[in-house]
């Protein structure tokens, strides 16, 4: 048992693109840090999920929700949109306070599940 | 051999002294010395490269930031564990909200991507048996991959995990018979 452990929990090598991560984070301003490849890519999909459960109106959708780097890779990507999931980025780090008081509000905001009126025409006010 | 070992923790005080004072070069070296155990602790402890890196990168650029507070009064080896573990848990705490919406996506990519001849593979092999280890408690994880990924002593581990010896002991006793277990059941299937 204990020299199976010993081979498959072996020490590995680090990735060598590491360190231009860590140089580009220690040369950032305070409170941004670059993040991976596959980070951004995890970010948008996860914040496409979130906000689509949202948008369905499931009953409750925010388990996927209140996390700010996924917001703020989202807000990074919509401004700069020359910026794609193949390009590492440096994302805020801490949620500021307008971004937190939006995602609140999105909260609030997203439709709840109703049933649609009897009689009338789902979607359409002259019922 | 007790010189030799003095002679490399000198090495490393003079590398923790040139990066307090912020030499970019010493950063680097500092860096290549160790980037490959913070890594692989990392790794076998989340099981995942892409969390191992954002760890890895987390404990340099938090190191970087405090190494100026290192006075020597513990090896310097000891307070890089002690840091690697407590941002392999940080990091546990933090994201475990993602993990059901995650494992429930690898649900459902994993059955189509891994063929017949893959899993009979991975019978047997080293991949097993990380499997069975990140099936393990967080507790006795740690202690494991403290013990077999970088070969520290009971007091080692005591020392970075924050317990006593003996608890080390029993934790990694727990953890042998429940590997043993599993893998056992994992070679009848």
């Amino acid at each position: 048992m204990k020299e199976r452990l010993y081979r498959a929990l072996a020490r590995t090598e680090a990735p060598p693109e590491l360190w231009d991560r860590i140089e580009a984070t220690l040369d950032s301003p305070a409170g941004a840090r670059k993040i991976a490849p596959t980070r951004v890519a995890a970010a948008l999909l996860f914040t496409a999920a979130a906000t689509m459960t949202a948008y369905l109106g499931a009953p409750r959708p925010p388990r996927i929700n209140p996390n700010f780097e996924n917001a703020a890779v989202v807000l990074a990507v919509h401004r700069s949109p020359e910026l794609d999931s193949s390009v590492g980025l440096v994302s805020c780090k801490r949620p500021t306070a307008p971004l937190r008081t939006a995602t609140h509000r999105a909260d609030k905001r997203a439709p709840k599940a109703t049933p649609p009126r009897a009689g009338g025409c789902f979607g359409c006010h002259a019922g | 051999m007790n010189r030799m070992l003095m002679v490399v923790d000198e090495a490393a005080r003079d590398l923790v002294q040139a990066c307090a004072s912020g030499n970019r070069e010493a950063r680097r070296a500092l860096f290549e010395t160790y980037k490959d155990r913070v890594y692989s602790i990392a790794l076998r402890y989340s099981g995942e490269p892409a969390t191992a890196a954002d760890i890895t990168q987390d404990v340099f650029v938090k190191l970087f930031g405090q190494i100026a507070a290192f006075r020597g009064e513990s090896k310097f080896e000891s307070w890089l564990y002690r840091m690697v573990v407590n941002r392999c848990l940080d990091h546990r705490r933090r994201f475990s909200r993602l993990a059901p919406l995650a494992g429930e996506l690898a649900e459902k990519i994993l059955p189509a991507v891994e063929s017949a001849a893959d899993a009979l593979e991975r019978e047997e092999t080293a991949e097993a048996v990380q499997a069975a280890v990140a099936r393990l408690s967080d507790d006795l994880r740690m202690v494991v991959v403290l013990r077999y990924t970088e070969d520290l002593s009971y007091e080692e581990i005591a020392d970075v995990v924050g317990c006593p010896p003996g608890t080390v002991a029993s934790r990694l006793s727990r953890a042998h018979k429940e590997l043993a277990r599993r893998l056992a059941r994992h070679g009848k299937k």
